[in-house]
């Protein structure tokens, strides 16, 4: 085994020598002009389909190169069992792997963190590894895919999608993509057979391709949905584009201009004071709050959701934050030394949670930035070259942005919103405590809309939920109209519910298909990751209609299996297998059924 | 030095002594019945279109070189500035720069350079133009500011912040000497912030003015340090001038009197006041200095007439000489270095734009250096020159609890004024006072027939400390809206004016009186335009002490300090109740009289949020309320076509409440502003509501 594995390495080591120098080279070229550690998220993603291409194409072209009967037999006809051989192929693709995507990476991480000021974390030393798994699982995809031929391919490709899809982080990315490499290397290992026509008889892979198969029958059918959706849209009275959105419904107040917004959120309300609020929305400009931090940064994750940096034009200084110390490192804009390091106050410690630049703020002198991370939001202080707290929700929250509203600063976080005066925030650089804070009604992952407008001695603010109300996963829309006065609890004035603008059978088009694979695909996108405050949701439950509905169609997918497996003349096992999962996963399964197990069974 | 000495001593002992200086018109009962007449006797002024009343200045920043041969100015060019020199003696003018950013020119001791000052750079032009070189770079973290130049040397002394505490509290402040080769040179550290200094005749550092708590403090520095002398509280004024002769610090204050004088403090703490108002009405507005020495030579008053004095003889005879040439204007003199030529700015209250003259106080030869080349601020060309004779009369007169109060009445030629509309215009502030000086609002009322009356109420300053804090923070409806009340019914009582036919305006401030106007003395006003009024004055000011907005007005002693000093402690509890009771905002049911308000989206001192609702509440009451708010603007507005919109709503609601002729009808760009900005539209402006909602 180890001999084959020598002569195929020895069979591609120019190519592989070949790729890592061009690799080397063109990372190289990039390393002079930017800092690649800080690469923002779409960055690696380009750069990872790249290595997720070229190790696909390697699989395909590898086992492709053994395809021929004559060449296959050739290759089999050994004093090896065939999973030894398809390992000593599999083992000399790792390391032609190595040597064309990982080492490039390490030799350009080498040179970041030796020859340049430039920040070098653990997540930095990590990505070779993971741009190596990720060219890795794309092989493992290709040689299936080149095994099965075209209509057993799907399935890999819909595992490596997966690594995509995973909104794990750091380490438990790399745990992801050893699942999903260990899942493709037994399907690899399973089609390495010497005859490659024949089906799986083992229940536990004919599990391992069925599941894929049927997540990638549910994607095509999301995008059927989507097809007849642009169909829609085109013809032109979906609800998203009719010219009048349909009234009281969530596109009109999505399009609403801010001050209609509010107004219809307070239309009908039988508050005493609410013909006073009414006229004194039509007379205002209404203010929004942004959300500044779209995705919360975490610590030790292997990309950027954008660079981790600022520039200091005071001290001609770029400063980069560190995941290892939570510190920001700065080195010269115009001389590339290390200018020494910052984080909070005086004693320069460490951040507590990863904080990102973010946005402006009144009473910034030059070279000032703002960070913001965790609950705080932090002012850098170019002068005395460290960071102090200005601005704090409450401890366990999360702040997701802050702007000026009038004279005064609103901060949103994924519990309230704060309201602080904004002569403090010029004035000096303590904290400041907000003057008042208003308990969110909601979820932010639901939150559409914040407007607010100024009031003798408080604010009024209208929330409008459904930002996801279109989904099973998101809260019914309505609009909220909260009074804050000073020095007193937050008065709910109006709660105004929102007429759902599409049927109930639209708004689940991805659950009623696959319920299971609906709540199995999002379990395994959160696998190893934490709950985000942004994609938090309170999502309404399932109406029982919908449910009744689903299960009629999975009754309806078992019967077809039955029939197919009759047809087919499966063994009772393998049939048994097919029915309880068309039972349990509906459509999907007995659309990948009806693909897998084709008419030339029947023969 | 000796001889400078000497001048100034015989200037003390010139008033010392008992030599009058030349009489002073001061405003009484027989003065406006006489102003009366003679306006009735005047043939009416041509009516004039309403962009005539917004003119906007081309030059600025006169300056005359102390030998008085060279004359330096900034020239607007469209959006630029450019800086311009004259050759007083061949007449030769030459640009010197086509783009600055520089705000303020200067010309150094010697007359050697011009300096120019940029928020961002101090730069020094050489005489002839040539050369041009950066002396020091201004703001920036240090936020360096020029506080003096040093007339002994081609230096400036500047004023650095060094380093903040965790708090970001200034560590330090830095005092240093920059000379024209850019090279620096420190002269002392400050813990506590350095406001001033003054030089003496070596270019050493002589006094200095520091901030104390609630207070400034006027020390002395010797070799052993600095020693405080006196220390100014309770918002008592000193301003430092220059060192005298010998050691005494020449300023600007009020220190153990009732008004603003030129005065002399010794270094054992000794004040003698020197100059101030013999009438005894008015606060000295600017002190003349000679420009080489900075010793002062005279002092001007703005208060309630316009006038001049100076300290020695030579002087006095060249300013009653000045005034026999140019009779009827306001004079703002800019002397010589000894028999230097003099610049002298003339200006009248009823026309727009100014003049400068050079004047020779040996020869007493005038000679018109130019005029401020006004343009119509619309479109740039050259405004129409016109000149107006509604005259700015001073006037006087008793409140009901005895205090003698003071402002002005502008009287419209050619018509009967016993039976012609009044419009009150009410200053801002509070803290503030109009003064003898041009205002288009004024001319343009004036222009359409209406009389004005500007009161300086109490609380207003230019009048002594007395008046400033006889309001007592009583500014709800008590005894500072009875000073304005009682001043027109006063005037009416004069047969100026019709007592049906009263309307009130005023910005700021003023907007809060004309609301306040409007809601209690509706038997009064008949109708009201109020510009960035605060509908709760209590609420505002809390508002803004607040918000970034109370560090601007507050550049030393912090806004609360000087708030409380004037009666209104914003911490103590209730002291808000009573404006808050009394004012318009909780009062919108007593509101009988139409209204209409500007306001700006911007505006950071008066909140928006305010003037929305109490428009709100006028108009769920049902009352005739009309809200234009230019969003893009503040508490003042530049926009040339906001400010005529502004005059156009004047003259409508004037118009049909008050009598007066009707307004044309405004061209396209005002017509816009007002459709986009009217929020609310009353009774009187109903047809841009229509046309808003129809754009809409």
């Amino acid at each position: 085994m180890l001999n084959l594995l020598k002569s195929e390495w020895l069979r591609f080591r120019f190519w592989a020598a070949g790729f890592g120098l061009v690799h080397v080279l063109a990372l190289g070229f990039m390393a002079r002009v930017v800092d690649l550690a800080q690469q923002p998220l779409l960055v690696h993603w380009v750069i990872g389909g790249l290595y997720a291409l070229a190790g696909f194409l390697f699989g395909l072209y590898q086992i492709g190169s053994y395809r021929k009967p004559s060449q296959w037999l050739n290759l089999l006809h050994r004093p090896l069992p065939p999973t030894k051989i398809a390992a000593a192929l599999f083992g000399a693709a790792g390391v032609a792997l190595l040597v064309a995507v990982a080492l490039p990476l390490l030799v350009i991480a080498l040179y970041q963190a030796n020859l340049t000021p430039r920040v070098v974390d653990v997540r930095h030393w990590l990505l070779p590894w993971a741009a190596w798994g990720v060219a890795a699982c794309a092989y493992l995809a290709g040689v299936f895919a080149s095994l099965r031929g075209k209509h057993y391919g799907g399935e890999s490709i819909v595992l490596l999608a997966g690594i995509i899809a995973s909104q794990a982080y750091g380490f438990g990315l790399i745990a992801v993509m050893c699942l999903i490499g260990a899942w493709l290397a037994m399907l690899a290992f399973e089609a390495f057979k010497p005859d490659l026509t024949a089906p799986p008889r083992d229940l536990v892979v004919t599990l391992a391709q069925a599941l894929p198969l049927s997540a990638a029958a549910f994607g095509l059918m999301a995008l059927l949905m989507l097809a007849i959706e642009m169909l829609w849209i085109a013809q032109g009275s979906h609800p998203n584009n009719t010219p009048t959105p349909p009234a009281n419904g969530i596109n009109e107040v999505k399009k609403a201009a801010p001050r209609e917004r509010m107004l219809a959120a307070l239309r009908n309300s039988t508050h005493p004071d609410a013909p006073l609020l009414r006229e004194q929305i039509r007379m205002s400009e209404p203010m929004g709050i942004e959300v500044q931090m779209p995705k919360q940064p975490q610590r030790n994750e292997l990309a950027n959701f954008r660079p981790m940096e600022f520039d200091d034009s005071l001290n001609k200084v770029r400063w980069v934050f560190s995941h290892d110390d939570m510190r920001f490192h700065g080195y010269g804009l115009e001389t590339p030394r290390a200018a020494g390091t910052f984080g909070i106050g005086a004693n320069n410690a460490a951040f507590p949670s990863v904080v990102l630049p973010a946005g402006g703020l009144a009473g910034k002198a030059e070279g000032d930035a703002v960070l913001v991370g965790g609950h705080c939001l932090y002012q850098f202080v170019a002068e005395t070259r460290h960071a102090l707290r200005r601005l704090c929700a409450r401890r366990g929250e999360t702040l997701l942005g802050a702007g000026p509203v009038g004279e005064s600063l609103v901060a949103l976080s994924d519990r309230a919103l704060y309201f602080f005066d904004g002569r403090p925030l010029v004035e000096h650089h303590q904290l400041i405590p907000p003057r008042s804070r208003t308990p969110l009604p909601g979820k932010t992952g639901d939150l559409l809309a914040v407007d607010l407008i100024e009031l003798v001695d408080g604010y009024l603010v209208t929330l409008t939920y459904g930002r996801r109300s279109h989904s099973p996963d998101g809260s019914r829309a309505l609009q909220t109209t909260l009074r804050q006065m000073e020095n007193r609890p937050a008065e709910t004035l109006a709660v105004r519910h929102l007429d759902a603008d599409y049927p109930l059978l639209w708004r689940y088009r991805n659950f009623w298909p696959s319920p299971a694979l609906y709540h199995g695909l999002q379990a395994a996108r959160t696998l190893f990751a934490p709950t985000l405050p942004l994609d938090s949701t309170a999502p309404v439950p399932v109406p029982r209609g919908i449910w009744m509905f689903a299960a009629l169609l999975s009754i309806l997918a078992a019967a077809l299996a039955w029939h197919r497996a009759l047809q087919a003349r499966l063994p009772a096992t393998q049939a048994a297998l097919w029915i309880g999962l068309n039972l349990l996963l509906s459509l999907p399964a007995c659309a990948a059924m009806y693909w897998r197990v084709r008419p030339q069974a029947l023969d | 030095m000796g001889l400078s000495r000497f001048r100034t001593l015989l200037a003390v002992g010139v008033l010392t002594l008992g030599v009058a200086p030349p009489a002073t018109p001061r405003p009484t009962d027989s003065t406006l019945a006489a102003a009366v007449r003679d306006a009735q006797a005047r043939p009416a002024d041509p009516r004039m279109a309403r962009a005539a009343f917004l003119p906007r200045e081309v030059i600025n920043e006169v300056q005359l070189s102390p030998d008085g041969m060279r004359l330096a100015w900034l020239q607007s060019q469209g959006e630029l500035r450019e800086v311009w020199f004259q050759d007083v003696a061949t007449g030769r003018r030459q640009r010197i720069a086509s783009r600055t950013s520089a705000q303020t020119l200067v010309w150094t001791g010697s007359g050697r350079w011009l300096l120019l000052a940029s928020p961002a750079a101090l730069q020094a032009v050489d005489r002839d133009g040539r050369h041009t070189r950066v002396i020091t770079a201004l703001g920036g973290t240090r936020q360096r500011e020029v506080l003096r130049v040093d007339s002994t040397r081609d230096a400036v002394i500047v004023l650095d912040r060094a380093g903040r505490d965790a708090h970001g509290q200034v560590r330090q402040w830095r005092l240093s000497r920059v000379d024209f080769q850019g090279r620096e040179t420190l002269l002392f550290t400050s813990v506590p912030r350095v406001v001033n200094l003054t030089l003496d005749t070596k270019g050493r550092v002589a006094w200095v003015q520091r901030v104390a708590t609630g207070a400034l403090t006027l020390e002395r520095l010797t070799p052993g340090g600095l020693h405080e002398v006196t220390r100014c509280s309770a918002l008592h004024k000193c301003s430092l001038l220059a060192t005298a002769p010998n050691g005494d610090l020449w300023l600007r204050g009020d220190l153990g009197q009732d008004l603003t004088g030129l005065q002399r403090l010794s270094p054992s703490g000794t004040v003698t006041s020197v100059m101030r108002d013999p009438r005894g009405i008015a606060d000295v507005d600017r002190v003349l200095v000679d420009p080489v020495t900075a010793q002062p030579r005279g002092v001007s008053w703005r208060s309630d007439v316009a006038f001049n004095r100076f300290l020695a003889p030579d002087g006095l005879q060249a300013e009653r000489k000045l005034r026999g040439l140019l009779p009827d204007a306001t004079l703002d003199i800019e002397p010589g270095h000894g028999t230097a030529r003099w610049l002298v700015r003339t200006s009248y209250a009823w026309r727009p734009g100014s003049r400068w003259y050079l004047y020779d106080p040996r020869s007493h030869a005038l000679q018109l250096a130019f005029d401020s080349g006004a343009v119509n601020a619309r479109n740039g060309k050259p405004a129409a020159h016109w000149h107006g004779h509604a005259h700015v009369q001073p006037v006087t007169w008793r409140a009901s609890d005895g205090l003698r109060l003071h402002g002005f009445v502008t009287l419209p030629p050619g018509v009967d004024l016993a039976r012609a509309p009044l419009v009150v215009n009410v200053h801002g502030g509070p803290w503030n006072h109009v003064r003898p000086e041009y205002r288009g609002i004024t001319q343009f009322l004036a222009n359409r027939g209406y009389i004005v009356f500007e009161p300086n109420f109490r609380a207003s300053t230019g009048f002594g400390r007395a008046q400033v804090f006889a309001a007592k923070g009583d500014f709800g409806n008590g005894r500072v809206q009875a000073d304005i009340v009682e001043g027109t019914r006063w005037l009416l009582a004069q047969g100026v004016g019709h007592a049906t036919r009263v309307g009130i305006t005023g910005a700021s401030f003023g907007g809060y009186s004309t609301l306040q106007g409007l809601t209690h003395q509706a038997d009064l006003f008949k109708a009201g335009v109020a510009m960035v009024p605060p509908p709760d004055f209590a609420w505002t000011l809390r508002w803004t002490a607040r918000n970034p907005e109370a560090l601007n007005l507050a550049n030393v002693i912090p806004m609360q300090d000087w708030l409380r000093a004037l009666d209104l402690d914003l911490a103590r509890p209730g002291w808000d109740a009573t404006l808050r009771a009394q004012s318009p905002m909780a009062n919108v049911a007593k509101l009988t009289r139409p209204l209409l308000m500007f306001a700006g989206g911007q505006d950071a001192r008066v909140g928006i949020a305010g003037v929305i609702e109490y428009t709100a509440r006028a108009r769920l009451a049902g009352k005739d309320v009309t809200l234009l708010i230019d969003p893009k603007a503040g508490h003042s507005n530049r926009d040339p076509v906001a400010r005529e919109a502004y005059l156009l709503a004047l003259e409508t609601m004037f118009a049909r409440h008050l009598g007066g002729p009707p307004a044309t009808a405004p061209d396209g760009e005002v017509r816009q502003f007002m459709v986009e900005s009217m929020r609310c539209a009353g009774r009187d402006f109903a047809q841009w509501q229509r046309t808003r909602r129809d754009a809409s």
